[in-house]
This record gives C-alpha cells, structure tokens and sequence, in this order.
C-alpha cells in the first residue's frame, strides 16, 4: 500500500515537471541574460551608432536627447552650443572646462527651457587663449543630481602644419615610413597623424632616429597622447643580437 | 693465474680508457655547447626574419601607437567615473619580491598606471605606497642614472600634484626607455609598456562592469570607453608586432598570451566610422556580451602576473 503510495506521488511530481518544463527554460534564460556582464546594458542605451545622441534620463520614463553638441572657435572665443529634445526632468546645463582633462571647473550654469521642445542653446566663452580646452555638458536634474551629457575637445591653437606632414591621411594604429620620411623624421621636420586616445586626428612628434632599431616617446604635456613608437629596419649585420 | 691476468688486463684496460673516456666527455660537452650556440643563432636568425618580413625592406620603418601610464586612468577621470579602491588592493598590498628581470619589468609598468590612478583619484596614502614599490624596482632593474634618479625625486616631490605628476612621469618614462635603448635592452622597454597595456586594459573592463552593474551606463559612457576599447585592440596589434621580434621565452610566453586575448578582440566585431569632415572616429560599437570575457582574461592573467605565478 505504502509502495502504491509513493508511485502515485512520484507520478504526480512528475507531470508538474513536464507541465511547467518550458516556464523552467523561460526564466533560466531570464537569469543568464540579467547575468551576463552586458545583457541589461543592450536595452537601456543607443546601439545602432545613429548620428544622434540618446542618453536615457535615469530618472525618468522619457528619453531625454541631446541632438549634438559643439564648439565654433572664433578668434580667441568658443562658441558652444548644443540641441536638445525632451527635457522633462532636467532643471539646467552645466558646463565645465578642462585644460588637460582631469581637473574640471564649472564655466556655466545655462537655464533649461521647456519640456518637449526641440531647444538650441548657446554659450560664448569668452576667456579662451591658444591652446587645448575640454568642455563638459552636464544636465541637471529636477532631483539635483547631475548626468555627464558629453565631452568636447576644442584646438585653439592656429598652426599651419600642413607643410609639416608625413600624410594627410591618419594612421590608424600604425603606418609605414618611406626612407625619405625617415631623414625628415630624423631632422625634426616631418609630423604625421594619428588618432588619439578619444579619436581625435592629432598631429604628433616623432622620435629621432639613432642607432638602435626602436625609439619611443611619449608628450609629457598631453596624457590622452599615445606614445609614438618608430621601429625601424637594419640590415642583418646591423641588428642587434637579442640576448 | 688467470685471475690475476684478468686483474692486470682490468687495470691496464682503465689505464688506457680513463682517457679516452675524458675525451669523449670533453667532445659531447663541445658537441652540446656548440649546439646550443647553433640553437642561439637560429634564434636570432629567427627573430632577424620576423623583423624584416615586417618591414619589408631595410631602412624603412613602421610607427606605431603605443599606451602610455597616465591615458586610460586620465580617462576614467575625463568620463567622471568613480574611484574603485577595490581594483587596486591587488596591487597595493602584494608583498611579492620579483626575481627576474621579465616580472620586474611588467610590475613596474602595472605599479605605474596604479600609482596614476590614486593620484588621479587624490588617494595620497596609497601615492607613496606605489611610489616606494617604483622606486625598487627602477632600482632592481637597473633603470636609475644621472638623468632618471632627478625625475624620480621630482616625482616623490610631486605626489600630490598630478599635473606636475603627470608631467614628470611621462618624462620618467622617456629617460628610462632612452637608457634601455642605450645599453641595448629595448626588449624590457617593451615589456614595461606590456604592463601599462594589462593594467590599463583591466582598469577599463572592470570600470565599465561596475558602470553596468550599478545601471549607471548611459550611451555618454558607451560612446567614449567604446573608443578607448577600439584603441586598446590597435594597441595590442601593436605590442604584438614589437613582442614577437624578441625571442626569450619569457617575452613569448607573454606574446603567446596576447595572442589568445587578441582572438578575444577578434570576437568582439568592433565596427567604426571614421568622419573625414570632423576629422575623428566616430560610432564604434562592438558586440558587447563579449566583453566580458575579456575582461576575466585580462583580470586572472593580471593578478598571475602581479603575484608572480605567470
């Protein structure tokens, strides 16, 4: 009787298993998407790499959108401007500025205003002398807290280096050198462009020539710079004998 | 009688082969030294090979990009990102003496980017803690002269200023490789920017992780770390190239390694567009899910290498 029992109520067990088997598949799928390092990220941010920017508003059911922003430099002013589209939460922008990216100061607190309206706003820094600034736009929100928006890199420096250059084209990664380039290299005379740390076109110096086969360098006066590594040929004879 | 012929003949069998045996000794000895010199210069010759099926042809060159210790943690402050202590208390608190001049190398380069991390961060404790561990091992490694051992009291006197840090640091960085250069140790010069490469690759995917986790990860996040991802691919072709010029084994292993982590960027599907009129990249994406994979590679092989278990 008890064996009857025990048949019966594993049979029971049984079925449930086998009724409830695809709800099982469903939510252990459920579990490795929220686990997976970047499965919620997919659906909370632009993918698809469209011109415009989407940021959403954390705190908020609709999407706050900055359009674009900018900088204009005109004689020694930065024109900044920026678009921007559903502004349910946000109070105000702020920019900050940067001489060399890490030590921020506010610039401007810039009045939002309405709510969904497409708004173009602008502001004139008007203390911008030769050089390379960092711009910062920062929405404040209803709740006080403030969400980054985006980061501007303006030149201002007018310099003429055209004549200067290796190539017009960047390089990407790395670049071969003529041997002509080399002597110009090995002078001082010559620059070449490459993308920086936040893919900007940069020119930048190239380390002199000597006598070993790789020379490195690095610009103190820019931590976003890549080091410029040039790593050059020698006949057999010359190359040294690695230890 | 016979015993004793048989003693005798014994005794004067070794007489005669003692010598013969020392010979034989003596020429396996040459045989193998003179093999093992064979092996050195088919190494070299190797290595000539790679370096020359890279450039093409004698006297031209290649420039590359290479990281440098102040770029990724200037970013993550660039990006307003919090300071994460956790992803330093690795390094912070190892009391691991390296023995060879590979794990010297690749932990100063590792120590150089976490001491620009706290400074960066205004962490002052940990600064001198980082500085104290650099200083050892520029010493150990033979890196300190007239030029460097003034940069490297400017930087103690610095600790606290990260703008001048910053500064003198890159400088650091130039006067040493120009010494390596010099005493013709380019190699470890490499192997430094090897550990500027791990530890600034394992500071981003971790800081990017932690960004998602706390659901902070908004597409101002995703537009720029993306291409600072984009940057650390061409970085790693880069050391690729230059690693594999060098043929000790230590130096391979390591290229061995990169080129697994390279496969992982393979996966990642990085696609760009490059704007001619703004003269910029622009829309990198990646297939993110894969991320994380390298960042458990890059963070396990880390910390192999910070406690010299690599």
């Amino acid at each position: 009787m008890r064996l009857l029992y025990i048949y019966i109520f594993s049979f029971i067990v049984l079925l449930h298993i086998l009724f409830h088997a695809g709800n099982f598949t469903i939510l252990k799928n459920e579990a490795i998407i929220k686990n997976t390092f970047f499965g919620s990220f997919l659906n909370e941010t632009n993918q698809g790499g469209a011109p415009t920017e989407k940021v959403k508003d954390l705190g908020s059911s609709q999407e706050f959108q900055l359009k674009y922003f900018k900088g204009e430099k005109i004689d020694s002013k930065v024109i900044l401007s920026w678009e921007a589209e559903k502004e349910c939460n946000s109070v105000s922008f702020l920019i900050e500025k940067s001489f060399n990216g890490i030590a921020f100061k506010e610039l401007a607190l810039v009045a939002g205003k309405s709510k969904n309206e497409k708004n173009v706003y602008n502001f004139i820094d008007t203390c911008s002398v030769t050089g390379q600034f960092f711009y910062r736009l920062k929405q404040k929100k209803s709740d006080g807290t403030y969400n980054n928006l985006d980061l501007l890199l303006v030149n201002n420096t007018k310099v003429d280096i055209s004549g200067l250059l290796i190539t017009g084209e960047p390089c990407i990664g790395k670049c071969n050198i003529s041997k002509a380039s080399l002597d110009e290299i090995a002078k001082g005379n010559k620059k070449i462009l490459m993308l920086d740390f936040m893919g900007n076109v940069v020119p930048v110096d190239l380390p002199g020539l000597n006598k070993t086969r790789i020379n490195v360098k690095y610009n103190p006066t820019d931590y976003f710079q890549s080091g410029v590594l040039i790593a050059r040929s020698l006949t057999k004879t010359q190359t040294k004998i690695v230890k | 009688m016979i015993q004793s012929v048989r003693n005798k003949y014994k005794h004067t069998e070794k007489k005669v082969l003692k010598p013969f045996i020392s010979a034989l000794v003596i020429l396996v000895s040459f045989c193998l030294i003179s093999s093992c010199q064979n092996d050195t210069t088919e190494r070299i010759s190797d290595s000539s090979d790679a370096y020359n099926e890279m450039l093409l042809d004698s006297n031209q060159a290649v420039v590359y990009t290479v990281p440098t210790p102040v770029q990724i943690t200037s970013a993550l402050k660039l990006l307003d990102i919090k300071y994460s202590d956790e992803f330093i208390q690795e390094t912070k608190n190892n009391k691991t003496s390296y023995v060879s001049t590979f794990s010297k190398a690749i932990n100063l380069g590792i120590h150089l980017v976490d001491l620009t991390y706290v400074v960066i961060y205004d962490n002052s404790q940990a600064s001198l803690i980082y500085f104290d561990k650099i200083e050892k091992l520029t010493r150990e490694l033979d890196l300190q002269n007239n030029r460097t051992i003034p940069v490297l009291t400017k930087c103690k006197k610095f600790i606290t200023n990260k703008d001048s840090l910053f500064y003198t640091l890159l400088t650091l960085q130039n006067e040493m490789d120009r010494k390596l250069f010099e005493s013709q140790k380019e190699e470890v010069s490499l192997i430094i920017i090897a550990g500027f490469y791990i530890e600034g690759l394992y500071m981003l995917t971790n800081h990017y992780e932690k960004l998602m986790k706390n659901k902070t990860f908004t597409s101002f996040y995703s537009n720029n770390l993306n291409n600072i991802i984009f940057q650390q691919k061409l970085y790693l072709e880069s050391l690729l190239d230059l690693l594999k010029m060098y043929p000790d084994e230590d130096i391979q292993k390591l290229n061995a390694s990169l080129v697994k982590l390279q496969k992982q960027f393979e996966e990642l599907n990085i696609r760009y567009e490059f704007s001619d009129k703004e003269q910029r990249l622009k829309n990198v994406t990646f297939d993110k899910d894969k991320l994380v994979e390298i960042k458990n590679f890059v963070s396990s092989f880390r910390s192999s290498i910070v406690n010299d278990t690599y």
